[in-house]
């Protein structure tokens, strides 16, 4: 999950700088999102929703979705993968 | 042109003819795999240290705008931060494992567009080097127009992470011996 929050709160920063990147870094960029998104989140929101994530991490979780549906709209003009998982806790 | 241009010349023309439906044989393919497992990350701090917020490295403390080499920022992010590979995996180690994975003869090979470039994809067992949050495959995706590997990681749910909607003309060259989940997409 650190991962995560760590990748979306530096959204902002990357959508500033995207148009500067190398284009192979912007295709990095966008290949780790996708692992994110498809992996790592998808295997997170099923321990959230089996209710298996203690109380502080799904605290944190909560606080990631938020993040996540702040960040659509940079995700979108990003052309990156948009989150699959509900993003209401 | 030296020897190493035209070495790679050869094998990323090899790869552009599968992308368009030719057949590689035998001989070719591991032609095509010893090139990709030699390749690397592409040299040069240009990568941008998304999501390593706070993480030391070589003395400094990173912020996501800092720029750092490729293969420092994968390996940041795939065997320090996230443990997809065993603990004191080292870079070298990191590197060994992506080339040991892309020259393995039972690794399947792909090839796709991703965002409108031409990609080589390598998936083969994690084995050894699967760490505690590691999973059972490792996925080596190369970029034939630079010629360089664009990442290298440990996906949890098989070829999800191949459905990007700028993902497309999946081809296998060769399916993963002993495994039916790769060519299920």
């Amino acid at each position: 999950m650190n991962s995560l929050i760590a990748h979306v709160e530096d959204l902002p920063g990357l959508f500033e700088e995207w148009d500067s990147l190398p284009e192979h870094v912007q295709v990095s960029e966008s290949l780790g999102w996708d692992h994110l998104m498809a992996d790592l989140l998808t295997e997170l929101d099923q321990h959230y929703r089996a209710g298996e994530m203690p109380p502080e991490q799904a605290s944190r979780y909560r606080d990631l979705l938020c993040k996540l549906k702040d960040a659509l709209p940079i995700i979108d003009q990003l052309r990156f993968w948009r989150p699959e998982v509900s993003l209401e806790p | 042109m030296n020897p190493a241009d035209e070495h790679r010349s050869a094998a990323d023309r090899l790869i552009i003819a599968a992308a368009g439906g030719r057949t590689l044989d035998t001989a070719e393919l591991r032609f095509v795999r010893e090139h990709v497992a030699q390749a690397g990350f592409s040299p040069g701090q240009t990568a941008r240290a998304s999501g390593l917020s706070g993480m030391v490295w070589q003395g400094r403390v990173l912020r996501g705008g800092d720029r750092i080499t490729a293969a420092d920022y994968h390996y940041l992010d795939h065997v320090v931060k996230r443990e997809e590979w065993p603990l004191g995996t080292s870079l070298d180690d990191y590197v060994h494992s992506i080339r040991t994975t892309v020259s393995d003869p039972n690794s399947g090979v792909a090839v796709s567009y991703y965002r409108g470039f031409l990609q080589l994809s390598v998936i083969g067992n994690s084995g050894a080097f699967r760490g505690h949050g590691g999973f059972d495959w490792i996925v080596v995706e190369y970029r034939s127009d630079i010629g360089y590997w664009v990442t290298a990681f440990q996906p949890h749910a098989g070829l999800e992470v191949f459905r990007h909607m700028d993902r497309s003309a999946l081809q296998w060259l060769q399916p993963q011996r002993g495994s039916t989940v790769w060519t299920s997409i």
